[in-house]
């Protein structure tokens, strides 16, 4: 503009003037008035953005590499995220691992999640349909496919999906190794991605390359796979990279072994006792209670079924026993319990559960050197241990 | 570093130029440390009881004692350069001698204090120091840390006014020329500054 | 020193001067280390460069295609890293601030000029653990430039020697600030006030501040980093009590400031040129002058606006996005007296001005487009995403990339004695415009569309303006290869250069081209920086 106005063949002669106090005054003042209205504006989209209107439903979001898991009030998981349409929906955000950035771009939600704090977020879905959400802080590997939905679905839907019990027909190994993110590198139908397939992996043979360039050979069963999901691990399988995270604390033991089962059986087992497993992880049973015979909160699930409870008047751990017992802890035992009541328990849970039990106390039969002897007596039952 | 700033002065001689230089230095060194106070002040504030606690566990007599040393070490240091401005050489070699002594002693003591952590198991990144509470660890963490580094700053400290010594030996520092020795000096007294607040910081809190 | 009496000293910073090379790497002469640091930052920029085309060429179809993901991931890490700390922030200082503050003041070297040689074997030794870092342990980094807890405390690449690359190239600017500033104090030859110190030293001086100020706080969170991955300290681990929060802060309070230490130079340069070729005295001398301490002073101040969505508190995003609208004010400043002082001037458009008013034109861009992310609601929804890549890409690249351009250009004869070929620096010019505006104004609108950025992979509704990006960066590579030839063509067999070929007016067109060793026997006497009359181009 300037440049050929006043280029030098036109304009050989230059002016001489060296400022001007009030064009300075003037594209001082403008721009700082300019910029404080723009201030104001962001910063009241900003407050729209961030305060979440009163009576909000609120929903958990746990991050981690790479997938994200959902908590409802009810207590139940999912991995993308679903809400009623039109209703204003509260995250309450955090993260097992590293920092990662839940992203909508639908809803202009963006918020960072900082393991060991708890930061907010909220919007409402005013049209049904599925929006993409990304993470948006980089966080390793797979960053770019740690990506999930807001699935926004009208009321009755979504009362229908907070209702099913989150296995559904599926083996809960199945769903655990999509809560927990297994499935992002690992796929079920044979074909390759970032790791080996899970297809038909039990039994399968494959190279296993140790950190010394070593190569040894490696079949798939519950030892090995522990070793690889939970670590130490030895190497790499041959023909990928030493990418995946270990899930030593991510993974509990009781997971694992549901997962292993899918693994091993496939979605035949559904039907097993292993769902009763999944029944006890999804009620928080197995957060006291081990199934290997140690103690934590409460006494060992592992052979506690047709021995004699803690109650005081001898019952045997039977149906009605644990019925009871789970609706009224303190009462039925007789002293204070720090055991919840829990309720709504439908019967088919409560038959896989007993099924679960049983399978524990009467399949493996004990060995002497892998627990220790008051372990297996009834006196180790509710009440007693807080003597 | 340190010894380059105090060096390059010599070439140009420019006595202003030298000081403002090693004056700006040391504000990087004091804002080098800010960054671990600035850490220190908002761990402390989120974990005032751990901090307590962790503060009664240290050893205030031999941080008092550290404490002394470089105090009188700093004065030593201060009435070198008077000594060599006066002519008085050997006297000012020993003050500096005396300096350098300080600062053995002092590490001496860091370590024996130091070792009595190991011994306890406080050792960075061992199982011990993961199960202590929370806030504790932290603690540790930043006491190794700012008196980790501070030592370091220690013999640095040390080595420059050794170096100043021998120039002083070669008869490049004179009574005339001291800028070297004054701003070595100056480092010294940085050095004992930052642990005239570590000292309360860590010991005397609880 | 062991060279002052070199009977060749006229003819020593032409490419064909003697001297052997212990000569020139211990050798503590201003215009020599300069030049050293201009090689190596050159080098490194080429190695940059090659590592964003390949990202970009990555990136021109979805899919995992030509990179796995650890590869892509240490490849924008790498860009990242050595872009920045290795080319952009000591890039006009080092190398053009160097040769040039001492002259301008009317200075024979720097105060410290021991201290100066020091400072570029340190920035060599950063650059080779840069490097290596990249070829030994357990694969390169992979955490972005910013280094970010607890993924870099987690992740088994060689963080460890990269951060300590960092540390080491953070003393070096530190201590050429410190130099710098202790040189504008000490040295400025006698009449030499400080209004009448040309703009470039004036932002120098400005730069110094920041280096010195901003740097050590890097530096300790640098060290910090290796202490916990080293040592094992948890001081930011969430599972120990740490706040990954305080690491954010901590980092920013240096980076942020980085930012001017990076772009305050390249409009100094600006500031030389425009009123150069639009033969006119500078318009507002004063506010140029003050706009850059003012932008030092705020910017040191803003950090914590690249964590609005971090999780801090909001009372804390009320007042950084306020103190970022505050940085914007003196910017604006510095733009609108260039304009002014190209109004009613002589302006003849020689490729020094080219690369200038690009430098203008990009920066304006990257500028307005940095109130939308200072804006915390908007910033909100386009944090994290490719809109941050353009922002950052056309004010750093389009504003410090082109301004170091036009310092190569506008200085190039002065130091090596001879001229490019002006019509082929036209055409780099169009080229490098037109190739970065393809290339960076798409990431505006990914980034609006909300593609998050370091993603090595992306969703195949962004696949079209991902391949019109990649195209606009073989455009950039063109215009850049095209330039370098020119320039190292032209300091090689062009014709020889005069004095004076621009009609500067400031103290080094005094002396001959290309420079002695010993610019000046006595004490020079003060021009008026900005002060044409009497001063013509030659020839």
């Amino acid at each position: 503009w300037f440049v050929f106005r006043y280029s030098r063949k036109r304009n050989p002669i230059p002016a001489t003037y060296t400022g001007n106090l009030l064009a300075e005054v003037i594209w001082i003042v403008v721009p700082s008035i300019l910029v404080m209205g723009m201030f104001y504006s962001g910063w009241h989209s900003y407050r729209a953005l961030r305060d979440a209107p009163e009576g909000a439903m609120e929903i958990k979001v746990m991050a981690r590499m790479w997938s994200w898991d959902f908590e409802y009030e009810n207590g139940k998981h999912s991995g993308t995220l679903v809400v009623p349409v039109g209703k204003p929906v509260k995250l309450a955000l955090s993260s097992t691992d590293v920092l990662h950035g839940f992203f909508a771009p639908a809803f202009r939600l963006k918020i960072d999640t900082v393991p060991g704090m708890t930061t907010y977020g909220w919007f409402r879905a005013d049209k049904p349909g599925e929006f993409v959400v990304f993470c948006s802080v980089y966080c390793g590997l797979s960053h770019a496919k740690m990506i999930t939905a807001i699935r926004a679905v009208s009321q009755e839907d979504f009362d229908r999906f907070l209702a099913e019990k989150g296995t559904g027909s599926k083996h809960p190994g199945k769903a655990l190794l999509d809560a927990k993110g297994c499935l992002g590198c690992h796929s079920l139908d044979g074909s390759a991605a970032i790791g080996p397939s899970l297809k038909d992996v039990w039994g399968r043979e494959a190279v296993l390359v140790t950190a010394d360039k070593k190569e040894k050979k490696l079949k798939y069963d519950a030892a090995s796979l522990k070793m690889i999901i939970m670590g130490p691990r030895q190497g790499v399988v041959k023909g990928f990279e030493p990418m995946m995270p270990a899930y030593a604390d991510q993974i509990t033991a009781d997971e694992l072994t549901l997962m292993l089962d899918f693994l091993e059986r496939g979605d035949s087992a559904a039907d097993g006792p292993e769902a009763g497993r999944a029944v006890a992880e999804a009620q928080g049973c197995l957060g006291c209670h081990s199934t290997d015979g140690s103690d934590i909160a409460g006494p060992t699930f592992k052979g506690m079924f047709r021995k004699k409870g803690s109650a005081t008047d001898g019952a045997v751990v039977d149906r009605t026993y644990v019925e009871s017992v789970l609706k009224d802890p303190s009462g039925r035992i007789g002293k204070p319990s720090i055991m919840p009541a829990t309720t709504g328990l439908a019967d088919a849970d409560l038959s896989a559960l007993l099924k679960f039990l049983e399978s524990l106390g009467t399949a493996t039969t004990p060995k002497g050197h892998d627990m220790k002897g008051h372990d297996m007596t009834p006196a180790n039952a509710h009440g007693e241990q807080h003597k | 570093m340190a010894e380059l700033s105090a060096s390059a002065p010599v070439a140009h001689k420019d006595y202003h130029a030298s000081k403002m230089g090693m004056w700006l230095f040391l504000f990087t060194e004091i804002l080098l440390f800010g960054g671990l106070f600035l850490l220190y002040a908002t761990y402390r504030a989120k974990f005032p009881q751990a901090f307590h606690e962790g503060g009664k566990t240290l050893d205030v007599f031999l941080g008092g004692l550290n404490t002394v040393v470089l105090i009188t070490s700093s004065l030593t240091v201060a009435l070198s350069i008077t000594a060599l401005r006066r002519g008085a050489v050997v006297f000012c070699q020993t003050l500096l001698a005396f300096t350098v002594a300080c600062a053995g002693a002092f590490m001496v003591n860091k370590v024996i204090e130091w070792s009595a952590k190991f011994h306890h198991g406080l050792i960075p990144g061992s199982e011990h120091m993961g199960q202590l509470p929370q806030g504790q660890s932290i603690f540790y963490g930043l006491y190794f840390a700012m008196t980790g580094l501070h030592g370091i700053h220690v013999v640095i400290g040390a080595s420059v006014l050794l170096w100043v010594m021998l120039l002083i030996k070669q008869g490049k520092v004179t009574g005339q020329d001291y800028v070297v020795l004054e701003n070595a000096g100056l480092y010294w007294h940085i050095v004992d500054l930052v642990w005239i607040y570590l000292f309360p910081l860590f010991y005397l809190i609880s | 020193m062991d060279h002052t009496d070199d009977p060749q000293a006229k003819a020593f910073y032409a490419p064909q001067g003697k001297g052997g090379l212990a000569a020139w790497i211990f050798s503590t002469d201003h215009k020599r280390i300069g030049l050293l640091y201009l090689g190596l930052i050159l080098t490194m920029f080429a190695t940059a460069t090659v590592l964003g085309l390949i990202i970009k060429l990555k990136l021109m179809t979805p899919g995992s295609t030509l990179l796995t993901a650890q590869q892509y991931n240490a490849m924008f890490t790498l860009h990242g890293v050595i872009m920045i700390f290795l080319v952009v922030i000591p890039s006009v200082p080092a190398s053009f601030g160097n040769i040039f503050l001492p002259l301008h003041i009317g200075a024979n070297d720097v105060s410290f000029p021991r201290l100066n040689n020091f400072s570029w074997w340190l920035y060599v030794i950063g650059a080779v653990l840069a490097v290596v870092s990249i070829f030994t342990g357990n694969g390169a980094p992979d955490t972005g430039w910013t280094f970010y807890v607890p993924f870099s405390e987690r992740t088994t690449t060689n963080v460890s020697v990269a951060v300590i690359a960092v540390f080491i190239l953070g003393f070096s600017s530190i201590l050429t600030g410190l130099n710098f500033i202790t040189t504008v104090h000490r040295l400025r030859a006698p009449g030499m006030t400080w209004r009448k110190l040309p703009l470039f030293v004036w932002s120098l001086y400005a730069t110094g501040w920041i280096q010195v100020l901003a740097t050590p706080i890097l530096g300790i969170t640098a060290l910090l980093i290796f202490a916990e991955r080293v040592l094992l300290l948890g001081l930011f681990d969430p599972g120990k009590g740490g706040d990954p929060l305080l690491y954010q802060h901590l980092f920013w309070i240096y980076s942020h400031p980085a930012v001017y230490i990076m772009i305050l130079p390249a409009m100094g340069v600006i500031s030389e040129i425009i009123p150069v070729f639009s033969r006119k005295p500078i318009f507002g001398y004063n506010m140029i002058a003050f706009s850059s301490l003012a932008i030092a002073f705020a910017g040191s101040l803003v950090w914590a606006h690249h964590m609005f969505t971090s999780g801090m508190s909001d009372t804390a995003v009320l007042v950084f996005s306020f103190l970022t609208f505050v940085v914007a004010i003196p910017s604006a400043i510095k733009v609108f007296n260039w304009l002014s002082t190209m109004y009613q001037g002589s302006i003849s458009l020689d490729p020094p001005l080219l690369f200038s008013l690009g430098f203008i034109f990009m920066f304006s861009i990257g500028g307005l487009t940095g109130l939308v992310l200072g804006s915390a609601g908007t910033d909100i929804h386009v944090h994290d995403t490719y809109f941050v890549v353009a922002h950052f890409h056309y004010v750093i690249f389009g504003g410090t990339g082109l301004g170091m351009f036009a310092a190569m250009h506008y200085w190039a004869p002065k130091v090596f004695g001879r001229m490019y070929d002006h019509g082929r620096a036209a055409w780099s010019f169009w080229l490098i415009l037109i190739g970065m505006n393809v290339l960076y104004f798409p990431m505006f609108i990914m980034g609006m569309q909300g593609l998050p950025r370091r993603y090595y992979d992306y969703l195949p509704q962004y696949a079209p303006m991902q391949m019109v990006s990649t195209w606009g960066s073989w455009f950039l590579a063109a215009g850049l290869i095209l330039m370098f030839y020119n320039l190292y063509q032209g300091c090689r067999f062009g014709p020889q250069a005069t004095k004076n070929p621009w009609g500067g007016a400031t103290l080094e067109w005094t002396l001959p081209s290309p420079l002695p060793h010993e610019a000046f026997h006595h004490d020079p006497e003060a021009p008026e920086p900005y002060d044409y009359k009497g001063v013509n181009p030659d020839g």
